[in-house]
């Protein structure tokens, strides 16, 4: 009995100083300002507090920054609300777990995705006034939910697009979103100004991983003894929307460059690149400043083409590379 | 015999020679002036001509041996030097020039007066920024970065006339206007692929599956 009795007082004084504990860890988590997320408390936005504008023609300009606690990019889907320039109370909800007055799933479940963290968005933002508005879909058919994110039919005709990926991530975003009141919301343009919503890509959430290979090509000897200047690289080809094709160039002394032989803009690792093109032709300049330029010896020239079909059913094709460079 | 036929009065004569003099030494004056004016346009022209044969110099050597002048600019030393050409070797149908750092001198006579002209020249590199504009600027990358194809010459010529210092200059910018070109239709056994890229059974095209 007086075993029990000692037993039964210890469990007391351990569920106490359990209790201690959690308070303890509880009130330091608060003061120290770990992610204790309360209800209608915003993250703090990711978009540019520059730009920050989409555009409809009926409601005008949409903020997707508002001082902060705008719209919130994650590597899943959109977060938190856009509001109405004209009216700051309207809010554009695109996400029921994350809104301005907490979650609301329970009543209606919605978000937009960003699958993958591809940039390719889809499904369904929310606003009191003009219902529902759709990131993806064509003349029939929007976004259909699989699994716990939202997916595009299989031929869209419009999409909403985060260039967070490739070579170069912009965190731009383009294209148009649809809402069967007010019709276009369209994210980048230069009527009636320019404009654009854009994510802040200092922080992680831009990626430049997604560049899935190379081709190097044969190592070429110029015959330039005294050096020579590389001046640009064109190449023909097809480059669909979204995907990539980049290049990095090795300047040498030997015919076997090594690995950090080959550099790209500004001597890094940022790959040559352009998605400005006509015909299929895209010119490339190269800053020859940066791949030993007139060096004594440094006669061998090497290029890697990096392609990136970017999740696209067709990816870039290069045809022909030209180098063109000035010993 | 009335006042008026008795001759000129010394005072009378003294005032006549005085204004002739007078007019004279100005006349004098301007002439010397001009002449002086005349001279020294003419050393100005002569050295105006100095400057112009040593950019054309330097274009012609340009042709030939542009890493030499690319790598003597200030991005390479470090700084900025004066430099000239000198003719090393001539042949009747070629002449080697010598890359040389420091200043030379050219006399040029005319009506047995001899100038002799101190010249030199100069190296600046050009920088481009993003809508390719050229300036000789530097300012840290990424806002502008160095075209080693181009570069701005300076030509400097340099004399004494009346004691004083005279010096001229003239600027060209040049460019490396030889280029190669290389096209690749075919990639074969020589090229190499990493991670998903691959070439056509024909290597023809590169594209990922």
């Amino acid at each position: 009995m007086k075993r029990y009795q000692e037993s039964s007082g210890l469990r007391c004084g351990l569920v106490v100083l359990g209790a201690c504990f959690l308070s303890v860890i509880v009130t330091l988590s608060v003061w120290s300002g770990l992610p204790v997320r309360s209800v209608g408390a915003a993250e703090e936005s990711n978009i540019d507090s520059t730009n920050k504008w989409a555009w409809n023609d009926v409601v005008g300009w949409i903020d997707f920054y508002h001082s902060g606690d705008g719209a919130f990019v994650t590597d899943e889907k959109l977060e938190q609300a856009a509001v109405l320039d004209t009216d700051p109370s309207n809010h554009i909800l695109l996400d029921c777990a994350t809104t301005p007055t907490g979650n609301i799933c329970a009543t209606s479940k919605f978000s937009v995705s960003n699958y993958d963290n591809g940039g390719y968005l889809a499904g369904y933002a929310w606003n009191d006034d003009y219902g529902w508005i759709s990131f993806c879909g064509n003349a029939t058919e929007g976004s259909s939910q699989v699994g716990d994110h939202w997916e595009c039919p299989a031929s869209p005709t419009y999409q909403v697009y985060i260039d967070l990926a490739g070579a170069n991530p912009s965190g731009d975003f383009s294209g148009y979103a649809w809402n069967d009141t007010i019709g276009w919301i369209s994210f980048s343009d230069n009527d009636p100004v320019p404009y654009r919503v854009q994510v802040d890509c200092t922080g992680d959430i831009c990626t430049q991983e997604g560049l899935p290979g190379y081709l190097q090509s044969a190592t070429i000897d110029t015959g330039a003894v005294n050096g020579f200047a590389v001046n640009s690289i064109t190449w023909k080809g097809t480059l669909p929307t979204y995907t990539h094709v980049g290049f990095t160039v090795a300047v040498t002394s030997s015919s076997t460059p090594s690995e950090s032989d080959f550099k790209g803009e500004n001597g890094g690792t940022t790959l040559y690149e352009t998605s400005v093109g006509a015909a299929g032709v895209y010119r490339i300049d190269i800053d020859a400043a940066y791949h030993n330029p007139y060096k004594s010896g440094y006669r061998y020239l090497t290029y890697r083409v990096y392609i990136d079909n970017a999740y696209q059913e067709t990816g870039p094709v290069v045809e022909d590379v030209i180098l063109n460079w000035s010993s | 015999m009335s006042s008026s036929t008795r001759g000129q009065s010394l005072f009378e004569i003294v005032v006549a020679v005085g204004v002739a003099a007078i007019i004279i030494g100005s006349a004098a004056t301007v002439m010397v002036l001009s002449m002086r004016s005349s001279e020294q346009n003419a050393e100005s022209q002569k050295g105006y001509a100095v400057a112009q044969d040593i950019l054309d110099t330097i274009r012609s050597y340009a042709e030939s041996s542009w890493a030499t002048l690319y790598n003597n600019s200030p991005s390479q030393l470090g700084l900025s030097q004066q430099f000239y050409l000198l003719e090393a070797t001539s042949t009747a149908t070629s002449t080697a020039l010598a890359f040389n750092t420091g200043t030379t001198t050219v006399s040029l006579s005319e009506n047995d007066v001899v100038t002799t002209y101190t010249v030199w020249f100069t190296i600046a590199n050009i920088y481009r920024d993003d809508s390719n504009t050229a300036t000789t600027t530097y300012s840290p990358p990424p806002a502008v970065t160095e075209d080693p194809t181009t570069l701005e010459t300076t030509a400097f010529v340099n004399w004494e006339i009346s004691g004083e210092t005279k010096e001229i200059s003239l600027s060209q910018q040049i460019a490396r206007t030889r280029s190669d070109v290389m096209k690749f239709s075919q990639w074969g056994t020589y090229a190499t692929t990493s991670g998903g890229v691959s070439v056509t059974s024909e290597g023809e095209s590169i594209y990922v599956p």
